[in-house]
């Protein structure tokens, strides 16, 4: 148990460290680049292991968007937005299901599935789980252009750095 | 416990999210300035506009009743008016010294009965010349004294208010005193100073006296329903029923004397 558990208590710690410390510095820009935000920690939750049961997923969800939360001085904004992606997984995980279905003892790895399936499986997560945190921080629909502003320039910017990441840490196949 | 945990954990996945998800939205509001701002101006928005909508509601379906009294009113001043027409000498200048009070309509906007010290606000104010110590009745009793004004609104001293004094007498042989509330029911105020030897029997009908300037004579208050002397005192002690419900009242009249302003300098020089 502790031998599956290790990697992703070092991956969880790994990626809060780089999300607070490094990522919550950059400013791309003053005009409207500054709403870009890059938010990486979310592939933690994207590789959790599949035969974990959704309630334990949630709640680990949970605890990161706190600890996040708690270096973003913004309680409660990526908590909920976590929490949400992690209740979202299995649908995300359903649609882009490869042909043979999936075995609950793989991992949600680059490795297993391919690049294909780790770029739709990233897009669309990391879709939800951004646009929850911009709703949580705007919290209106009224100024929806500065919304969807928001989410689409955040949502490229973070893709783009998970998948490089991936590629670059993870150069297997 | 553990069955609750498997429960949990085989099942709990809508749960804990629901639960969670539902956490996380409080922390925002909590403890975010912004959407807490938001949070707060959005649902007072919809909740006032709730509240403005059974309101309305209300008052239309208080409406038959408002229009029956408001017409009850009418007749009233109108009886009042042209008894007065018939009573009026032909000389115009006498005709404004016979009749010094003004009734200016206005509506309540508060009212408490349940308080040991009651207050109502009217909306009428200076600009409608009403002033700190005015009178204000109903068509059938009084209410109170103005206690003190803004532009548009005034506070006035409910009858159910330990404050309050108004000089009162019997109809039927003048004998006077003063009425207050004990602070028991709503609509039982008690009226004392009536010297023992004078002639009080129960069903009397109490009227505004006529000894000061707020309220003009003979306007009626309510009836006797009980009366004793209490050991070692010189006066009656009467309890009178009032004529209104004050707890359901919308519509009363703020009494306005032409000659306020005189007698208010009068009574102070006199005092000096």
């Amino acid at each position: 148990m502790s031998q599956e558990l290790r990697p992703h208590i070092i991956r969880l710690i790994f990626l809060i460290l780089l999300q607070v410390l490094i990522l919550r510095q950059i400013q791309l820009g003053d005009d409207w680049l500054r709403f870009a935000e890059i938010l990486i920690y979310p592939l933690v939750l994207m590789m959790l292991p599949m035969r974990w049961s959704p309630a334990i997923i949630i709640l680990v969800a949970f605890v990161t968007g706190l600890i996040i939360d708690l270096f973003y001085d913004t309680p409660g904004v990526h908590a909920g937005a976590s929490t949400f992606s992690a209740f979202f997984r299995p649908v995300v995980l359903r649609i882009i299901s490869p042909r043979a279905g999936y075995d609950p003892k793989q991992q949600l790895t680059r490795a297993t599935f391919g690049m294909s399936w780790m770029a739709s499986y990233t897009a669309i997560f990391l879709f939800v789980h951004i646009l929850i945190v911009q709703i949580l921080t705007v919290f209106t629909f009224y100024y929806w252009g500065e919304l969807l502003l928001r989410t689409g320039l955040s949502w490229i910017l973070s893709v783009v750095i998970i998948l490089l990441a991936d590629i670059i840490f993870n150069p297997k196949s | 416990m553990i069955n609750l945990l498997y429960f949990l954990s085989r099942y709990g996945g809508l749960l804990t999210f629901v639960l969670l998800e539902l956490l996380s939205v409080y922390l925002v509001v909590r403890y975010n300035q912004t959407q807490r701002d938001i949070y707060l101006n959005s649902s007072r928005y919809y909740s006032g506009i709730l509240l403005e909508k059974t309101t309305q509601l209300r008052h239309y379906a208080s409406m038959a009743e408002v229009a029956d009294s408001l017409s009850k009113e009418n007749a009233t001043l109108y009886n009042r008016l042209y008894s007065q027409l018939a009573i009026t000498p032909r000389d115009a200048e006498v005709d404004s010294l016979l009749s010094p009070f003004e009734f200016i309509p206005a509506r309540v906007i508060k009212n408490s009965i349940n308080q040991p010290n009651n207050n109502l606000t009217l909306n009428k104010g200076e600009l409608d010349g009403v002033q700190a110590g005015m009178g204000v009745v109903l068509s059938k009793g009084v209410l109170g004294i103005v206690r003190n004004t803004s532009p548009h609104f005034c506070r006035v001293l409910s009858l159910l208010n330990s404050q309050t004094f108004i000089s009162a007498a019997i109809r039927r042989n003048n004998a006077f005193g003063v009425i207050h509330w004990d602070g028991l029911s709503p609509n039982v105020v008690v009226l004392e100073e009536i010297p023992k030897h004078l002639d009080i029997q129960v069903g009397d009908t109490v009227v505004t006296s006529g000894h000061s300037s707020v309220f003009p004579p003979g306007l009626e208050i309510g009836r006797v329903t009980n009366y004793y002397i209490p050991s070692g005192s010189n006066s009656f002690r009467i309890d009178v029923e009032l004529f209104v419900d004050l707890s359901r009242i919308n519509r009363a009249y703020i009494i306005r004397n032409r000659y306020w302003d005189e007698l208010q300098s009068l009574e102070t020089t006199e005092s000096k």
